[in-house]
C-alpha cells in the first residue's frame, strides 16, 4: 500500500493503518531495533511502542516520507530502552558500532560534548554530502540502522570484505573532517 | 566528542538521508535509466514454485549427483513460505528458492541475482582475471522486470543485474555461471538456493571440485578479516595431511541449517561465533572461501544458509595449526587499489597517456580501466577508458579525477566536457576553465592528444597545477599527437 493511503488510514483512525504499516515497514523496523538492542523480545516491544507513537502523533502529523518517520521513532525508543538496560547487556550491534567509532572519536567527555546535537548533526550532514551515495548509504546503514556487515553487503551488492574496507576508509575520512571542524577526536 | 554523542547526533539527520539509506539498492542503479516507467509497475516476482514449474530443462539436463533443484510440487511440504523445510525424500536440508521482490519499497532483501532455466543465481565472488574460466555464452540477463511481466510469474533471464553470462569452464552450469564486467573482472554467480543438500561432498566435491585441485590453503582470523588487517597465512606442506583429513570430514558430514545451530546463552547469531576464514586457492584461480565457527561448524561463504559440523578430533587438529601458526607463512595480500593502478599503467592502449605527476597532497583514491568486451566470448577486445580519482585527505574539498578515452568514444566512457588541442595548452587557456576563484561547481577540461583525450575534472585546482598535470602526460601521447 502506498504511504499516503496508510496515512489516510491513520487520519481515519482505522486500526488497519497499523497493520499496513507493519506489513510494509515492520521488517526494517524490527531489524533496526534488534540491531540496537540485541534482544528479539525487547525489539518487538519497541516496534510496537513505535507503532503506538505513530498512532498518537498521526494526526496531527502528516509525515512524508513515512519510512524515515517510523524508523526515527523506532531508533529513539530502542536507544532509550538500551540505556535503561545498558548495565545488563553489552552485546548488541550498537555496542559494536560504538566500539568502532572509538577509534576516531575521543571517548572521554570533552568540551565538545556541550556541542548541541543539532549543530553536530549539521557537521555530520556536510560530511555525508562529501561522500559518494554508496558510501553514504554504507555509513548510515552501519551507524544509523546498526546493520551488520553481512546485511549491508546484501543490500548494496558488495562483499562483506569490501564493506569493511569502505567503512575503515570512511571513518578515517570522518576523523579528518571532524578535526577540520575543530571537533575533538582521538589522537 | 564521545561515540555515544556522535550516534545520538545522527538521530537529528534530515529524513532524506534515512530514506535514501533505507531504500537504496546498489545493484539496481545501473538499470534505473533503462526501466523508466517500467519500474513504476513495481511488480513482484516470486522466484518460487511458479517459476520452477515452468522448467522443462530440469528433466533433460544433467543434474548434480545427489543434490537437486527444489520443486515444491514434488517435495510434498507446505512450510516453504514460512522458512526452511526439511525434505522427506532425501533426508537432507533444503534451501528454498529466494523470494525476490523487485519494486519492493524497502528492498531489504535485494541481492545481485538473475534467473536462468528455473534457477536463481546469486553473486558469490569476483576475480581480477578470468584465467580461461569463461566458457560458452549462455544468454543475456535483462536485469529488470517490466510492466508486461505477469504478477507472481517466473521470468527467465530477469533479475537485479543484467548482462551476458557464460558457463564457467570445469563447473556445472546448473551450479555456477559468470559475467564479465567492463572493468575486466569476472563475476561468479552460483545457484545457492532452491536446492537440497545432504552431505558435504554434494557441495564441496560435486559442485566445487575441491579435492585434488587445491593450489594453496590460506587463513586469517575473524578479527583480521573483520578489520581488514589482511593478516593472512599460507599453510605449508607439513599440513597437507591435516587438510586432507579436514576435507574428508567436510565431505562426509551432513548439512544442517545454519539457523538451527545451537547457540550459547547471550549469542544471537552464528556470526558471533566465527573464528577463522579459510581460503582454498584453486589451481584454476578460483577461491573456495570457508567460514569456521566455534564447535566445529563450517560454512561455505557462498552458501551461508547451511553448515556442516566437523568431528571434534579433526577439528582440533586443524585449529591447532591455525592457532599456533607453526606450519604457516605470512602472505602479502595485494592491495586492490594497487592491482587496479597496475592494470591501468600497463594497459597497452591508453596506459601511456596517464600523467606522471599529481599535485602534492593528492592521494590516489580509485583507479579503474574499462574494456570493450566481446559479447560472445567475454574476451577483452580493447580499452575504452582509464580513470584515476584523487582526493586530498587533508583538504577534503580538493579533488581531481583523470579520465582517458578515445575521441570517438561516446556515452558512459566518452569525455563530454570542453576540449582543447595539445598545442593550445598553456596556463592562460586553462585559467578560463579552472578560474582562480572557483564557484561551488567542479571544473573540467579535456586535452586532445591525436585520437585520445586526457580529461581533468576537479575542484579547488589552480590553472598552474592543471597545466602541470597535462604537461606530465608521457611521451607516448606526444607521439600520438604527431602521428
Amino acid at each position: 500500500m502506498q504511504d499516503d493511503k496508510i496515512i489516510r488510514l491513520f487520519f481515519a483512525r482505522s486500526e488497519e493503518a497499523i497493520r499496513q504499516l507493519d506489513c510494509k515497514y515492520g521488517k526494517v523496523c524490527r531489524s533496526l531495533s534488534l540491531n540496537i538492542l540485541g534482544d528479539r523480545q525487547d525489539a518487538e516491544e519497541c516496534v510496537n511502542d513505535a507503532y503506538l507513537g505513530a498512532w498518537n502523533t498521526i494526526p496531527p502529523q502528516n509525515p512524508s516520507p513515512l519510512l524515515s518517520y517510523i524508523c526515527k521513532i523506532v531508533r529513539n525508543l530502542s536507544l532509550r530502552c538500551l540505556r535503561q538496560k545498558t548495565a545488563a547487556r553489552r552485546n548488541s550491534h550498537y555496542d559494536v558500532a560504538l566500539h568502532e567509532l572509538e577509534g576516531c572519536l575521543s571517548s572521554a567527555g570533552t568540551l565538545d560534548d556541550q556541542l548541541d546535537a543539532k549543530e553536530l548533526a549539521t557537521v555530520i550532514r556536510q560530511f555525508l554530502d562529501s561522500l559518494s551515495v554508496e558510501n553514504r548509504v554504507i555509513f548510515l546503514r552501519r551507524y544509523w540502522f546498526m546493520d551488520s556487515y553481512h546485511e549491508i553487503a546484501r543490500q548494496v551488492g558488495l562483499t562483506e570484505k569490501t564493506v569493511s574496507v569502505r567503512l575503515v576508509r570512511i571513518r578515517q575520512k570522518l576523523k579528518v573532517w571532524l578535526e577540520e571542524n575543530d571537533i575533538a577526536v582521538s589522537s | 566528542m564521545s561515540p555515544q554523542k556522535f550516534l545520538d547526533a545522527l538521530g537529528h539527520l534530515d529524513d532524506q538521508y534515512i530514506q535514501q539509506a533505507a531504500e537504496y539498492n546498489g545493484k539496481r542503479r545501473k538499470f534505473s535509466r533503462m526501466i523508466g516507467t517500467a519500474a513504476a509497475a513495481c511488480l513482484v516476482v516470486l522466484v518460487s514454485a511458479a517459476g520452477i514449474r515452468m522448467l522443462p530443462q530440469r528433466d533433460t539436463s544433467p543434474s548434480l549427483s545427489t543434490g537437486e533443484v527444489y520443486d515444491q510440487t514434488e517435495s510434498g511440504t507446505s512450510s516453504f513460505h514460512d522458512g526452511y523445510a526439511q525434505t522427506e525424500h532425501t533426508g537432507g536440508v533444503t534451501i528454498p528458492p529466494l523470494d525476490v521482490y523487485l519494486g519492493n519499497d524497502v528492498a531489504a532483501d535485494m541481492i545481485a541475482f538473475f534467473l536462468y532455466q528455473g534457477r536463481c543465481y546469486v553473486q558469490y565472488d569476483t576475480l581480477d582475471e578470468d584465467d580461461g574460466l569463461i566458457g560458452e555464452h549462455l544468454g543475456t540477463a535483462i536485469g529488470l522486470i517490466d510492466e508486461w511481466t505477469p504478477e507472481d510469474g517466473y521470468v527467465d533471464l530477469a533479475g537485479s543485474i543484467g548482462g551476458d553470462f557464460y558457463a564457467v569452464n570445469g563447473y556445472d552450469p546448473e551450479f555456477m555461471l559468470c559475467m564479465k564486467s567492463d572493468n575486466g573482472n569476472l563475476q561468479l554467480y552460483i545457484c545457492n538456493n532452491g536446492i537440497t543438500l545432504q552431505y558435504g561432498s554434494e557441495l564441496y566435491e560435486d559442485r566445487l571440485h575441491l579435492s585434488g585441485n587445491i593450489d594453496a590453503v590460506e587463513f586469517e582470523s575473524r578479527a583480521s578479516w573483520y578489520n581488514s588487517e589482511n593478516e593472512r597465512y599460507r599453510l605449508t606442506e607439513d599440513c597437507n595431511e591435516i587438510i586432507e583429513t579436514f576435507i574428508h570430514q567436510l565431505d562426509a558430514a551432513e548439512f544442517l541449517l545454519s539457523d538451527q545451530i545451537p547457540l550459547e546463552d547471550g549469542v544471537t547469531s552464528i556470526y558471533e561465533t566465527e573464528i577463522y576464514h579459510l581460503y582454498f586457492k584453486m589451481q584454476n584461480g578460483m577461491t573456495v572461501h570457508l567460514r569456521l565457527y566455534q564447535n566445529g561448524y563450517v560454512c561455505f561463504d557462498g552458501m551461508l544458509d547451511v553448515a556442516v559440523q566437523i568431528p571434534e578430533t579433526e577439528w582440533q587438529m586443524l585449529l591447532d595449526v591455525l592457532e599456533n601458526k607453526t606450519a604457516a607463512q605470512r602472505v602479502q595480500v595485494p592491495d586492490p587499489d594497487e592491482v587496479q593502478l597496475e592494470k591501468c599503467l600497463s594497459d597497452p592502449e591508453l596506459g601511456g597517456f596517464i600523467p606522471n605527476w599529481s599535485p602534492d597532497g593528492l592521494e590516489l583514491n580509485y583507479a579503474a580501466v574499462s574494456y570493450q568486451i566481446d559479447r560472445e566470448t567475454g574476451a577483452e577486445t580493447g580499452t575504452r577508458q582509464i580513470m584515476l580519482d584523487y582526493d586530498n585527505p587533508e583538504k577534503l574539498n580538493q579533488h581531481c579525477s583523470i579520465t582517458i578515452s578515445r575521441t570517438d568514444e561516446k556515452g558512459e566512457y566518452g569525455w563530454t566536457g570542453p576540449i582543447i588541442d595539445r598545442d593550445k595548452l598553456n596556463a592562460e587557456t586553462i585559467a578560463k576553465y579552472f578560474p582562480a576563484s572557483p564557484d561551488e561547481n567542479n571544473q573540467e577540461l579535456g586535452v586532445c592528444y591525436g585520437n585520445v583525450i586526457v580529461g581533468c575534472w576537479g575542484r579547488n585546482l589552480d590553472a598552474e597545477t592543471v597545466l602541470r598535470i597535462f604537461e606530465s602526460v608521457p611521451a607516448k601521447a606526444e607521439e600520438n599527437q604527431s602521428s
